[in-house]
């Protein structure tokens, strides 16, 4: 999804504002993307089957028992991670330079 | 592209003119001694070809950048020219851009030096066509891809030849058929603009339809030109694939509203675990009614986007290939709808990826 819309973003790309925001853009989701992935770590390391890779899928997931700690941990990487690629206020670098360039009905 | 001996200048042995313009050679066709004696009366009289014949006309220039794009459209006309301070020249040009930039919409600048009469003792006009726009800070904002370097020999001249080429080129037909034409590589260009002098001159003589015959086939659309392709059956192909594809896309979304309507509705929780993945980790799907109310909201949203890009898309035909466009669309509105089924931390990064 973030590769791909990468390359809607950059669609126009003799310009070089275009070219930025999609490189920015790109940053910012990679960025997102590892701290959701390090969340997921913590949670699978808490879950019933961490000693295989079933301890990634979401359904062990859902039922790990976590310490609030790691809990919190948890939650403030994928809150990060989502909030970056949604553009909630302190991770909405992005937004401003990419939406104009695009092209308008993949704003989203 | 031979002088003409009947042209009088070449042939009555002037050793002035051929020393101070080496290789400038000119067809037949207009009165030399005005264009190379300029006293100022005869220059009035000279026409906006006539400027064009003396600083050519160069198509494909190479430039990314507006001071690129002066640098090499520079190097280009030097070969044409005899008077060239060429660091200076190009120093006066940059610094009365950054002044005020010269672009006059339409994608057409008109760059020119600062300072007149330093670099040339005669006005010429140069028409350098890059091979691409590039933003150029334009009134209109539009990208500029077409450059008439004016350099004239004082700022009378100048207005003057601003003036008459404001006028041409409000004509638009006019202007487009100069692509594909160039001074430097065949008589033909050269002749071309002849004829474009004559017509505005309203008299279509034979001239004119030699040039048209030359042109027909020639006259390719400045958008297939920039793309460097046939045109047509390119055109036909990508037609094809737009309203593909996102009819495709279109009942795609429509299978995902239903299947969230569906799921949100009854409440059943579907699970998938698809022979795909890593060995010990296969891509696991799950469709409840939280991923069912969002696959409907997604599916409804691309739905109406597809519908609507069919159109939309076709604006860029001929322009540029839209071919990576489609596709990636293709896989932005699969990532979305994965994402959101995703049942596993795998199959969930790669979507999100």
């Amino acid at each position: 999804m973030a590769a791909s819309s990468y390359f809607l973003v950059i669609f126009e790309n003799e310009r070089q504002e275009n070219r930025r925001a999609a490189f920015l853009y790109l940053v910012v989701a990679h960025v997102g993307a590892i701290a959701i992935l390090l969340s997921f770590g913590v949670l699978a390391g808490f879950a019933t089957k961490s000693e295989s890779f079933l301890g990634y899928t979401f359904d062990a997931m859902r039922t790990a028992q976590l310490p609030i700690e790691w809990a919190t941990a948890a939650f403030f990487l994928s809150f990060f991670g989502f909030a970056a690629k949604a553009g909630v206020i302190p991770l909405h670098v992005w937004l401003p330079e990419a939406h104009p360039v695009a092209l308008p009905m993949y704003r989203h | 592209m031979k002088r003409s001996p009947a042209s009088g200048w070449a042939g009555s042995g002037d050793s002035t003119v051929e020393k101070s313009c080496p290789g400038w050679k000119i067809p037949g066709l207009f009165s030399y001694k005005t264009a190379i004696e300029n006293s100022a009366g005869d220059e009035e009289s000279i026409s906006i070809a006539e400027f064009l014949l003396r600083g050519g006309i160069y198509q494909a220039i190479h430039a990314s950048t507006k001071g690129e794009a002066v640098r090499s459209s520079l190097e280009r006309i030097k070969n044409a020219d005899y008077r060239y301070r060429y660091k200076e020249l190009f120093t006066s040009i940059t610094d009365r851009e950054a002044l005020c930039p010269t672009s006059v919409g339409n994608g057409i600048a008109l760059p020119h030096p600062g300072s007149f009469g330093k670099f040339t003792a005669s006005s010429y006009i140069a028409l350098c066509r890059l091979e691409r726009p590039i933003p150029f800070g334009a009134v209109d904002n539009e990208d500029v891809d077409t450059l008439f370097f004016i350099f004239p020999k004082n700022e009378r001249r100048f207005l003057r030849i601003q003036a008459k080429l404001l006028r041409l080129l409000r004509k638009k037909r006019l202007f487009r058929r100069l692509d594909g034409c160039s001074f430097q590589k065949s008589y033909t260009g050269a002749r071309y603009c002849g004829s474009w002098q004559k017509k505005r001159r309203r008299s279509s003589g034979r001239l004119t339809y030699d040039v048209r015959s030359d042109f027909n086939g020639r006259r390719i659309s400045s958008a297939a030109f920039r793309n460097g392709d046939a045109g047509a059956p390119f055109q036909e192909h990508q037609q094809i694939l737009i309203t593909m594809s996102f009819a495709l896309a279109t009942v795609a979304s429509f299978l995902g509203v239903t299947a969230g309507i569906w799921s949100v509705g009854s409440g059943i929780t579907n699970q998938v675990i698809l022979p795909i993945g890593l060995p010990d980790l296969p891509f696991h799907l799950r469709l409840d009614a939280l991923s069912g109310f969002f696959l409907t909201v997604i599916g409804l949203l691309s739905l109406f986007v597809s519908v609507y890009s069919i159109g939309y898309i076709k604006g860029y035909l001929g322009q540029r290939s839209v071919t990576s466009l489609i596709i990636f669309y293709c896989i932005f509105i699969a990532g979305m709808m994965m994402v959101v089924l995703a049942d596993d931390a795998l199959c969930f990064l790669v979507s999100w990826r």
